[in-house]
């Protein structure tokens, strides 16, 4: 076993002996992660089927305004602020309630459609979801 | 290693002191005001929580208390971290009078007429702040980092102006 593994990262560095980067990088991520070809090979194929959209809100604003997301994906708001905000869509979908100072919240859009929302503490705080 | 830092912080701040001796406001003058402005818009809101009768306005009292707090609480630890002590001066001085004021002569008043008064001076308090932030504080802040809290922080005044504003047009009159 130990010695087939040694083999194949050697095989595996020789062949990625092109990019200087690969060859420090790779065989040691095999040995320590069994999940890392998996993972590799689905980054080539096709988009993750799921993925998490990161909005800071910070100087009481939503970073970025505008976010277009897949049904299934993740948004997470950050409160950078010193402050206590709200993610609050005007037209149902999400309530984050308060996000203290540095909390998150995170909603997973399973419908598509387009969601204003607003902060109900600072209302000239806006945004919009779009999930496609 | 903490030592350092602080050490360098404190040359720095003995040395913008001397350099605006003449000039605006001084780091450690300009944490004095920003703490002072919260602390007077902390007690008229706790004021408001308790006296106004609009539900809005309580909870805009309310809101008050919450994000200047919250906006002091910052203030503090990055004057904490900095090593600065917040050296009072007349500006800070003049808020502070001008927020006793605010708070005795609204406790002399009730109903309506304290709700009135009390959004009206929110209006002027708030663009106060911003125009000295505009025009004084965040010109003189010497320190990267004291400059970069009050940008960060100015759109809270913005927003309760604004906010104080929609309730003037509602009560105000
Ligand atoms: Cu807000």
């Amino acid at each position: 076993m130990t010695r087939g593994r040694i083999a194949w990262v050697l095989a595996l560095a020789l062949a990625l002996g092109s990019d200087p980067g690969s060859v420090a990088a790779f065989p040691t991520k095999v040995g320590s992660d069994p999940l890392f070809v998996p993972q590799a090979s689905a980054a080539q194929s096709s988009r993750p089927r799921s993925q998490t959209h990161v909005v800071t809100i910070d100087g009481f604003a939503f970073k970025p305004p505008v976010v277009t997301v897949k049904a299934g994906d993740t948004i997470e708001w950050r409160n950078d602020d010193p402050v206590p905000h709200t993610a609050t869509s005007t037209s149902g979908g999400f309530d984050s309630g308060s996000i203290a100072a540095g909390a998150t919240y995170r909603w997973v859009a399973r419908k598509p459609g387009r969601f204003d929302y607003l902060c109900t503490f600072h209302t000239i705080m806006k945004g919009t979801v779009v999930v496609e | 290693m903490k030592t350092v830092p602080l050490a360098l912080a404190a040359a720095f701040f003995a040395a913008s002191i001397a350099a605006h001796a003449q000039g605006g406001p001084n780091d450690a003058q300009i944490a004095a005001i920003v703490v002072t402005a919260n602390q007077v818009d902390i007690d008229a809101g706790k004021l408001a929580e308790s006296k106004a009768t609009h539900k809005d306005v309580k909870a805009f009292g309310k809101m008050m208390v919450t994000d200047h707090t919250g906006v002091n609480k910052s203030a503090k630890d990055l004057v904490k971290k900095l090593g600065v002590k917040p050296e009072d001066n007349p500006t800070a001085e003049s808020l502070k009078k001008g927020g006793q004021e605010n708070v005795a002569h609204l406790k002399t008043l009730k109903g309506d007429a304290f709700d009135k008064a009390y959004i009206d001076h929110e209006v002027v308090y708030h663009q106060q702040v911003i125009d000295a932030m505009d025009n004084t504080l965040i010109p003189s802040a010497h320190n990267a980092e004291l400059k970069a809290l009050l940008v960060k922080v100015r759109p809270a005044f913005v927003a309760h102006l604004d906010h104080a504003k929609k309730l003037q047009s509602e009560y105000g009159k």
